[in-house]
C-alpha cells in the first residue's frame, strides 16, 4: 500500500515537471538598476555658478568678491557668511556686516562686494561660506577663500596745520589753515575738532583749506582727522598760543 | 510485487531523464505567461520621484535621477543634500514601496560609479521609514537590506560631497534594487 503511494507521487511529480516546466524561482527575485547622474564640474559651470575674484586689496571699498549665478531650475535662497578669524576688517558692502542674503531666480546673477579695511592682516585669507537652499529642499553649502590679500600701494595721507593770529585792538582772531597730502581718492573726508568737540567735515580737498569761524581761541586745541569709512587714516593737532 | 515495483520505478526514472534531456536539447514548447510591464511608480517594488524638483523623474516609466538637471553638474568642493533629513517623509529624493502582499527584504546598492576618485562615500543615500526614522545608509561599495512589510514605503535622501574631488570626477552610477 505504501509503495503504491510512492509510485503515484513519482508519476505525478515527473509528469507535472515535464509538462509544465515550472520555474519556481523566476518570480521570486527582482533586480532594478536606476541611473543617477552626478557630474562634478567647476564653479563657473556648477549648479550654483561662482565666479571668484582672486585678489582683494586692503583699504578698498566695494571690491568684487564673487558673482553668483543660479544655474538651477528653481529660485535659490542664498545666505553668505564671512567665516573664521578672517572676518575682522572685512564686511559685505551692501549689508555692512559679515552676512549677506541673496535671492536668485533661475539664470539670475548677482555680484557681491566687500570692503576691506586698511589694517587687514594680509597673511589671513578672506574666507566665506555660501549656503544655498532651493524651493524644493535641495540644499548645500560651499566654502571658498580669497587667498591673495594685497596691501594697497597708495601713499598714506599726511598733513599740516597752519595757525595765524591777527590782533585787532585788545583782541584778535585765529585763522586755521591746514593741508592734506597723499592720494585724496583714498579718503572720504576731513573732520575738524576743537578741544575734541566735532566742528565740521570737509569733502573738498584742496592744497590748503581754511577752517573759518570755528570758534577756536587762545589755548584751544585744533585737531584734523583724515577719514576713510570709519577708519582714521591720519590725525594731527595744534594748540593755539 | 516488490520486483515489479522496482522495475516500474526504474523505468520511470529512466524515462524522466531521457525526456528531460531531450526537452532541454530539442523540445519546443509554448507557454503563456502573464507578465505586465509597468512603470516604476506602479511596479511590484514601486519607485516614485520625490519632492526635490526636477531632480528625480520618470523617464519611459523608469525612475531617473539627474542631480543637476539645468546645468552640467554639481560644484566641486561642495556638499549637497537632496531632501531634508529632518523631514524625510515630506522632503525626499524618491520613495520605494513594497506593493506585494508579503514582507520583502530589499537590498539597495550604488553600483557602476563612473569615477569617484576613491571617495566611495561621496554619494550617500539615507533610507527612512514612514515614521521618519533612519533605517540605514548605502553608498558605493556598501549595501543596505531594507525589510519592508506589505504596503510599506521608505523615503530616500541623497547627500553628495564633492570635497576632495576634482572636475574629472564623475559620481554617476546605478541604484541597484533587488529583492
Amino acid at each position: 500500500m505504501k509503495h503504491r503511494y510512492i509510485f503515484i507521487f513519482i508519476i505525478v511529480f515527473f509528469s507535472v515537471s515535464f509538462l509544465l516546466n515550472i520555474n519556481v524561482g523566476a518570480y521570486s527575485t527582482l533586480n532594478l538598476d536606476r541611473s543617477n547622474g552626478v557630474n562634478v564640474v567647476s564653479d563657473t559651470e556648477g549648479m550654483l555658478g561662482l565666479d571668484h575674484n582672486e585678489i582683494v586689496q586692503t583699504g578698498g571699498n566695494n571690491q568684487e568678491l564673487v558673482t553668483v549665478t543660479n544655474n538651477h531650475t528653481e529660485t535659490a535662497y542664498i545666505d553668505m557668511y564671512l567665516i573664521g578669524d578672517t572676518i575682522q576688517d572685512v564686511n559685505f558692502s551692501y549689508s555692512g556686516d559679515d552676512r549677506r542674503y541673496i535671492e536668485l531666480t533661475p539664470d539670475e546673477s548677482k555680484t557681491i562686494y566687500v570692503d576691506v579695511n586698511q589694517g587687514k592682516n594680509t597673511a589671513q585669507y578672506v574666507n566665506y561660506e555660501v549656503d544655498l537652499i532651493y524651493e524644493s529642499e535641495l540644499s548645500g553649502y560651499l566654502e571658498r577663500s580669497v587667498t591673495e590679500i594685497q596691501h594697497n600701494t597708495i601713499t598714506p595721507p599726511s598733513g599740516d596745520i597752519y595757525v595765524s593770529y591777527t590782533e585787532v585792538g585788545n583782541s584778535g582772531n585765529y585763522t586755521i589753515d591746514y593741508s592734506v597730502g597723499g592720494d585724496t581718492t583714498q579718503y572720504d573726508r576731513i573732520d575738524v575738532y576743537v578741544n575734541d568737540s566735532f566742528v565740521e567735515s570737509r569733502y573738498i580737498f584742496e592744497d590748503t583749506i581754511k577752517a573759518k569761524n570755528i570758534g577756536a581761541t587762545y589755548e584751544d586745541t585744533v585737531t584734523i582727522e583724515v577719514i576713510q569709512g570709519d577708519e582714521v587714516l591720519f590725525t594731527d593737532s595744534v594748540t593755539l598760543y | 510485487m516488490k520486483k515489479i515495483f522496482i522495475i516500474v520505478v526504474s523505468a520511470m526514472l529512466f524515462a524522466g531523464l531521457v525526456a528531460g534531456a531531450s526537452a532541454f536539447t530539442s523540445a519546443e514548447m509554448t507557454r503563456s505567461a502573464n507578465v505586465n510591464v509597468v512603470a516604476d511608480d506602479s511596479g511590484v517594488i514601486t519607485l516614485a520621484p520625490g519632492t526635490v524638483g526636477d531632480t528625480a523623474t520618470l523617464e519611459n516609466g523608469e525612475l531617473n535621477i539627474d542631480a543637476s538637471p539645468n546645468s552640467t553638474g554639481l560644484n566641486v568642493s561642495g556638499v549637497f543634500t537632496f531632501g531634508d533629513s529632518a523631514n524625510p517623509t515630506t522632503e525626499h529624493l524618491f520613495t520605494m514601496t513594497n506593493t506585494t502582499a508579503e514582507q520583502q527584504t530589499i537590498t539597495m546598492e550604488y553600483v557602476n560609479v563612473t569615477d569617484s576618485q576613491g571617495n566611495t562615500g561621496a554619494v550617500t543615500y539615507t533610507v527612512y521609514d514612514d515614521t521618519g526614522t533612519e533605517v540605514g545608509t548605502f553608498s558605493e561599495g556598501s549595501s543596505l537590506d531594507v525589510t519592508a512589510g506589505s504596503g510599506a514605503s521608505h523615503y530616500i535622501v541623497m547627500d553628495v560631497d564633492t570635497n576632495n574631488l576634482d572636475t574629472a570626477a564623475d559620481l554617476s552610477g546605478d541604484i541597484k534594487i533587488s529583492a
